[in-house]
């Protein structure tokens, strides 16, 4: 019995496969971990700012009640002051007279009516109530309404300009104060964590993105969107080591790390940003009010877009080969928060139109995204060269192979978010893949010469079958599958060993060869393809 | 491709072959035997019946385009070994 047991647990802990896990899996993982870690979040944050709501509305009433306690403190030492005259006149005199002050007091009051009527149309007490409603709502993180009530103000503002005159200065400095604050929050949720939820991917980025566009700040939520991706992605590509994985493994990671986070950008910039509607709406501006006569082809489009300057410039270091230098575990704000994202100051307008589009905003808009793509995989160009060619050790067969697969992941972006790059990889590593040609061929021809020298034109022998069956498997890996047709004696092939070592050395390099060519790209070298 | 790109790349192989198929060639004037000539015959068709066909696939397979270079050396060495083996 305990033989069987012992045995079923060996069978269980050393014949059970390992799971095989791909990256995908891992991935959709990584984003259910993330939603849970928003979601809570979310939920704790709520919380915070329900209970800082709570206390701000008893701050006010308690404020209210003091309001009116002093009110009614006031009323009664008049009402004494009153009591105390009459009584003063009564011993005077015995005829009882009104009080002398009522007349003055009804006349202060239809005053402040005719006041108050003007006032109450141009500063409703919504709109004089709107900082304390502003402080509300940005502490409950409530930015959707705090967004719709900075539309009202604006709307207000744009049908009462004369509303801050009157002495209202004060008023206009709190409402700007706190629209600046909201801004700033907004944007915050688009600045680099400064802690591992860095590692989240943008999903959450979308509402804040939403905000500040209808807050007629969409340059803005552009700018901080694209650095903040870049500051994730390049912590992200940072964290990678190489030590527990091969050369080939550890390039293949990285591209997949990169593609992965490019192609999720993209395609929540362009939902988010409403690129592709906006484009079309572009598109068919220009034919309708310039009178440009646009094809809708790609060639059109793209010199189209040619004429348009993005809205994004990039201010982030050029990437080198070397991993951010983090002073612990966690804390990784010194390197993604550069200069240009730490602060941005950019003015609210509150004024009707205050960021008026044209035909080229829209474009502009998505020029900015393919500009970051190129910025970025230019950037990551610089590591892929430093990690497959840096490396002395690294053979012709693994730089191909890296070489194909990023030429690979290139297609599939293309595909997915129809920006092709892939003739990024000609312009900057054109100078290495011809030496990779150069020495596969100075590699080959070495072969050639060395087995000709050897060669004696006898059949090729075989010791024993393990011998032969080797062969076989290595001739099977260079697509020739045939060789068992041509053993014609025992252990004794129809052709020499050095024809068969040719054979095996021409096609391994004629694999390699052909994974560093361009061919894959020449049919669809568009640049970069808008194919709306 | 590029074509510089694709033309490099289709000379190194073709340069390659051709070097190889020189050898077979030399060697088939320089044999008298019959059996030898025919054994020398059965490694040049291997080499141009056989290798220059899969590697031509290969490089189809993953470029999307043939390597003509290597297709043309094959038609011009058919011809030649045969000559060489009749001498």
């Amino acid at each position: 019995m305990e033989e069987l047991i012992l045995e079923e647990v060996q069978r269980d802990v050393f014949e059970q496969p390992k799971p095989t896990i791909d990256l995908d899996y891992l991935y959709s993982v990584k984003k259910q971990v993330q939603e849970f870690a928003d979601d809570t979040n979310s939920q704790l944050k709520k919380n915070v700012y329900q209970n800082y709501s709570l206390f701000i509305e008893s701050s006010r009433e308690i404020s209210a009640l003091k309001d009116e306690m002093r009110q009614l403190n006031t009323l009664l030492e008049q009402q004494q002051t009153s009591m105390n005259k009459l009584l003063d006149q009564l011993n005077k005199t015995p005829i009882i007279q009104p009080t002398v002050e009522r007349p003055k007091i009804d006349f202060r009051l239809e005053v402040n009516e005719e006041t108050s009527e003007v006032e109450a149309e141009m500063l409703p007490s919504w709109f004089t109530k709107s900082p304390e409603d502003f402080d509300v709502l940005i502490a409950q993180r409530n930015l959707r309404e705090a967004v719709e009530l900075a539309q009202r103000v604006k709307s207000h503002l744009a049908q009462y300009p004369k509303c801050y005159e009157n002495n209202q200065s004060d008023l206009k400095a709190k409402i700007e104060c706190r629209l600046q604050e909201l801004v700033s929050t907004i944007c915050s949720e688009l600045q680099p964590a400064t802690d591992k939820s860095v590692q989240g991917g943008p999903r959450s980025s979308i509402n804040s993105i939403k905000l500040l566009r209808e807050l007629d700040l969409s340059s803005r939520a552009v700018k901080l969107y694209l650095d903040q991706r870049t500051s994730v992605m390049r912590f992200v590509l940072g964290q990678q080591k190489i030590e527990t994985t091969t050369t080939l493994q550890f390039i293949k990671q990285l591209c997949s790390i990169f593609f992965h986070n490019v192609i999720e950008t993209c395609n929540e910039f362009k939902q988010a940003l409403e690129v592709d509607r906006s484009v079309n709406m572009a598109l068919d501006e220009c034919i309708d009010k310039l009178g440009i006569e646009i094809n809708r082809q790609d060639s059109d489009q793209v010199l189209l877009f040619d004429t348009v300057r993005p809205i994004y410039f990039s201010q982030h270091p050029p990437a080198d080969d070397r991993s951010p230098k983090t002073s612990n575990g966690n804390d990784i704000s010194s390197h993604i928060l550069s200069h240009h994202t730490e602060k941005m100051v950019e003015n609210l307008s509150l004024l009707p139109g205050g960021q008026t589009s044209n035909v080229f905003y829209n474009l502009a808009t998505y020029s900015s995204l393919t500009y970051w793509t190129v910025q970025e995989f230019e950037n990551f160009i610089v590591l892929f060269r430093n990690h497959v060619f840096g490396n002395l050790q690294s053979s012709i067969s693994m730089v191909a192979e890296s070489i194909y697969y990023l030429r690979n992941q290139c297609t599939k972006m293309a595909m997915y978010c129809e920006i092709d790059v892939s003739m990024f990889i000609e312009r900057n590593l054109s100078k290495e893949i011809i030496q990779i040609i150069e020495d596969s061929g100075r590699k080959l021809f070495d072969t050639v010469k060395q087995l000709d020298a050897e060669e004696q034109w006898q059949p090729q022998q075989f010791q024993n079958k393990a011998q032969l069956t080797r062969f076989f498997e290595e001739m099977n890996d260079v697509e020739l599958k045939t060789m068992p047709s041509y053993i014609f004696e025992d252990l004794k092939l129809r052709f020499t060993a050095c024809k068969t070592s040719f054979a095996r050395c021409f096609l391994i390099t004629v694999g390699d060869l052909a994974k560093v060519s361009l061919a894959h790209i020449s049919h669809k070298n568009r640049s970069l393809v808008f194919t709306k | 491709m590029t074509p510089l790109n694709k033309d490099h790349i289709d000379s190194v192989l073709a340069r390659a072959f051709e070097l190889e198929l020189e050898s077979v060639v030399e060697a088939l004037k320089k044999v008298k035997v019959a059996s030898k000539v025919r054994f020398i015959m059965g490694n040049s068709n291997f080499l141009l019946d056989k290798v220059i066909l899969v590697a031509d696939a290969q490089y189809t397979k993953i470029t999307g385009s043939r390597c003509q270079k290597l297709i043309d050396l094959r038609g011009k060495y058919q011809a030649k070994v045969k000559s060489a083996a009749n001498m």
